[in-house]
């Protein structure tokens, strides 16, 4: 999907080194994102995600290698670009920094500049999208999990992002929440064409939100890229890189060991679906013989 | 000093206060301090003291709590009416009583009022970074609080403060303390980036809600000129200071029928939003 | 009880006025010296200092009214500038809770800005001077010196409130014709007995001195130890 798409995030053999000496070094395969296009990636704490989201948003400022959102270096011209970019960081509470729900919301708006009817209009618009405008009067410390990191998306895409980065964004949220949470983002990026880098280490997530997948390495290596289905199938190399394989990725690993092929099945139905009709067909083979 | 209660309180109370504009709550908390300023007579400060414990009444929180919380100011009050003391009882309860109705006034509005409501009333006066800052205190002392929190459970479970050993205590109650200071730091590291990726330009708050002034603004407004106008009388009238005793009089039968009134219809402590 | 939170209604008009109008210079002054900082770097570190010494009223160490203030520490970790509007914005929270008058958080400010201001400078003195490893004894040392004159500036403005002309308005100096006749004349001739007052706050403060120094001189320590740069001079 990425090839057809106008490219607006590409970074080439990016590195980057904390005040520690630790390095990161993003090199392997380069590093893409399409206009439109979903992104995730996966890779194990301290593999180097959120520092790549990081300079993505401009916060840190690369020690080597070339950078570029939306036509722009972020490290330098972040300010060009930052109303076309929302981002929901790791620990949505620290994200929530405005005294009320509202407030929040409409931060982004107001400090760009934008009239005070055309702010409301925007925040009233989200607030009933993401069904949250019971709480716009709610202080941010009584909200849930889930409704804050509600808050904190609302008010990433109050500005109708071109360019959505969300790092860990299912973190202490509850799997009902966190299924709502997909179908939100995936409405968002059908209906406005918003593209968007997503970092998690939720595999079960993975192919219901993503287009590409990168799997990142310790150290930043990019050690993979594909479709979810081309990542999860290469059991071997997830399991290089510290990644748990999904256990449907693993049930078709297995089989294939046994002998059995089959295309592998991301999601439960799917994989029922598949073996239901491998069972019938081998049984009608053995009926015919 | 139990923040997280009092804004608790304030948050999730719905008394005839919770419905009142803050802007109404603190214009009625001035006058109710102009009048402990300018009164000196035992008698008035008490009957003030009575009315502003009549209206915690009314607004169904947990009276005793917050009479307790209002009553800190009383220990530095006792100092200076230890260093007053002339034998007569009324004059040092003259200087208690003067810090106890200032601080339950101030108490009343901040336990009936949320924070932001009212940083953004006196918004208008404040320099920017104060105003900032102010909102940014807010936000991150429930933060704090969380991890304090923690953090003692923390030092609790792992035998960092226990009974009878108090130097160790002290030392990871330091240490904890510090470690509260490097994790602060942090997440004020965290807001800057916050503030940069969201384009802060000097303005976290979108200036309050719009409330509308109604009946209960009236009634807080009125409490308030009542109190400020007795006291500005018998200041001005040094013939009507004897009449001081009635008014405390009725404050105290107010307070009284308030509070049966209050257990009769079985509404004590229960006023809270669902 | 490291330093006392004035309350509301026991010191006469002028001096809370005055109060006001030197704090409002102070934070003018203090305004104008980190105008070269970005609004978006201060506004975060005045906050979680800020929250970060309130937090710190809300642990009682001792029963009552002995609490840590960490205004030394702010002191350290801010710079002076900075401190003093933080501890501005302290005061104006805390007198919300009825913790120090809302009417003199001007001359608090005074007060306590003064330790944290003070805090600061003995800090760096001592650090030349002793050039001490831990940093604990130059925290704590700075943190008891600065407690100690923070309570002599409230000292000193009790006792000016006491010689001024206009003592009349002073609490225990009632005006003639003004009170219940009960509590009127003898009071006239009495104001804060200041030596007795001096005596009490020096025979309570020591101990909260003593509290605050140490605790304020381990969390140096500690914060030394895990993240040297945030006491370094540069930082503030």
């Amino acid at each position: 999907m990425g090839e057809s798409l106008e490219e607006i995030v590409k970074i080439k053999d990016l590195g980057f080194k904390y005040p520690d000496g630790t390095t990161l070094k993003f090199d392997g395969r380069d590093f893409t994102v399409g206009r439109g296009e979903r992104v995730v990636m996966l890779g194990p704490n301290g593999s180097g995600k959120s520092t790549l989201l990081s300079l993505l948003l401009g916060l840190l400022k690369p020690s080597e290698g070339e950078i570029e959102v939306l036509g722009v270096d972020p490290s330098i011209d972040y300010e060009k670009i930052r109303e076309k970019i929302g981002a929901l960081l790791q620990n949505v509470d620290l994200q929530i920094i405005a005294p009320r729900v509202w407030d929040d919301i409409s931060f982004s708006p107001r400090n760009y500049g934008y009239k005070e009817e055309e702010t409301a209009r925007l925040v009233e618009d989200i607030l009933k999208k993401l069904e949250i405008e019971h709480l716009k009067d709610k202080v941010p410390h009584y909200l849930s999990g889930g409704e804050k990191t509600k808050v904190g998306l609302a008010g990433a895409l109050v500005i109708k992002p071109e360019l959505l980065i969300l790092d860990e964004p299912f973190e202490h949220i509850d799997p009902a929440c966190r299924t709502e949470l997909i179908k939100l983002l995936n409405r968002v990026n059908k209906e406005n064409g918003t593209a968007i880098i997503l970092s998690t280490h939720n595999m079960n997530t993975v192919p219901l939100i993503a287009d590409t997948v990168y799997l990142i390495a310790e150290g930043g290596n990019i050690a993979g890229k594909g479709t979810p289905k081309e990542i999860f199938s290469q059991v071997e190399t997830l399991s290089k890189c510290h990644i748990e394989p999904p256990i449907l990725g693993e049930l078709f690993s297995a089989l294939k060991k046994q002998g059995v092929e089959m295309d592998i099945s991301l999601t439960v139905d799917e994989a029922a679906c598949t073996i239901a009709n491998a069972m019938v067909l081998s049984k009608n083979k053995t009926g015919l013989g | 000093m139990d923040v997280s209660v009092i804004d608790y309180y304030a948050n999730h109370g719905s008394s005839f206060l919770h419905g009142a504009r803050a802007l109404s709550k603190i214009i009625f908390a001035g006058l109710v301090i102009a009048s402990v300023v300018i009164s000196n007579s035992f008698y008035l400060l008490l009957a003030v003291y009575f009315s502003l414990i009549t209206m915690v009444v009314w607004t169904r929180l947990p009276v005793l709590k917050i009479v307790t919380i209002a009553a800190y100011p009383a220990i530095f009050a006792l100092i200076f009416a230890a260093a007053s003391w002339n034998g007569n009882w009324l004059s040092a309860g003259v200087i208690v009583l003067k810090a106890l109705s200032a601080a339950l006034a101030m108490v009343i509005l901040i336990v009936t009022t949320p924070y932001p409501d009212v940083f953004s009333s006196i918004d208008p006066v404040l320099p920017r970074i104060i105003r900032e800052g102010l909102l940014l205190t807010y936000r991150s002392l429930f933060v704090l609080l969380e991890l304090t929190d923690n953090l003692v459970k923390g030092l609790r479970v792992r035998g960092g403060l226990t009974h009878g050993r108090y130097i160790k205590n002290v030392v990871n109650f330091s240490s904890g303390i510090g470690l509260l200071l490097v994790r602060g730091l942090d997440i004020s590291e965290k807001f800057y980036g916050v503030l940069n990726v969201r384009g802060y330009s000097g303005r976290i708050s979108g200036g309050g809600r719009h409330e509308k002034t109604g009946v209960n603004d009236f009634t807080a407004l009125l409490i308030g000129a009542l109190i400020f106008g007795a006291a500005l009388v018998i200041k001005m009238n040094g013939e009507l200071s004897a009449y001081d005793r009635y008014i405390l009089a009725v404050s105290l039968a107010v307070l009284v029928l308030s509070t049966v009134y209050v257990i009769h219809t079985n509404t004590w402590g229960r006023a809270w939003k669902k | 009880m490291s330093h006392m939170h004035i309350p509301d209604g026991v010191l006469p008009v002028w001096i809370v006025t005055a109060g006001w109008v030197v704090t409002a210079l102070l934070l003018a002054f203090c305004i104008r010296r980190v105008s070269s900082i970005e609004l978006k770097r201060k506004v975060p570190l005045i906050g979680i200092i800020s929250a970060l010494m309130i937090v710190g009223m809300t642990l009682e160490i001792v029963p009552i009214a002995y609490h840590i203030n960490l205004t030394v520490l702010a002191g350290i970790v801010l710079g002076p500038a900075l401190a003093f509007i933080s501890v501005f914005i302290v005061d104006l929270i805390i007198s919300m809770f009825g913790h120090g008058g809302v009417t003199v958080v001007g001359l608090n400010t005074i007060i306590i800005g003064a330790e944290a201001v003070l805090g600061y400078y003995l800090f760096q003195l001592f650090r030349e001077v002793m050039a001490n490893k831990s940093m604990f004894r130059e925290a704590a040392l700075a943190a008891f010196l600065s407690l100690f004159l923070g309570t002599s500036i409230m000292l000193g403005i009790v006792y000016a409130s006491n010689v001024s002309p206009e003592k009349v308005e002073s609490i225990g100096h009632l005006a003639p014709g003004t009170g219940s006749d009960s509590n009127g004349p003898e009071l006239l001739e009495n104001g804060i007995n200041f030596p007795r007052f001096a005596k009490t706050v020096f025979i309570l403060c020591p101990v909260g001195w003593i509290l605050e120094s140490v605790i304020t001189g381990l969390v140096v320590k500690y914060v030394f130890r895990v993240r040297p740069d945030l006491i370094l001079p540069e930082r503030a």
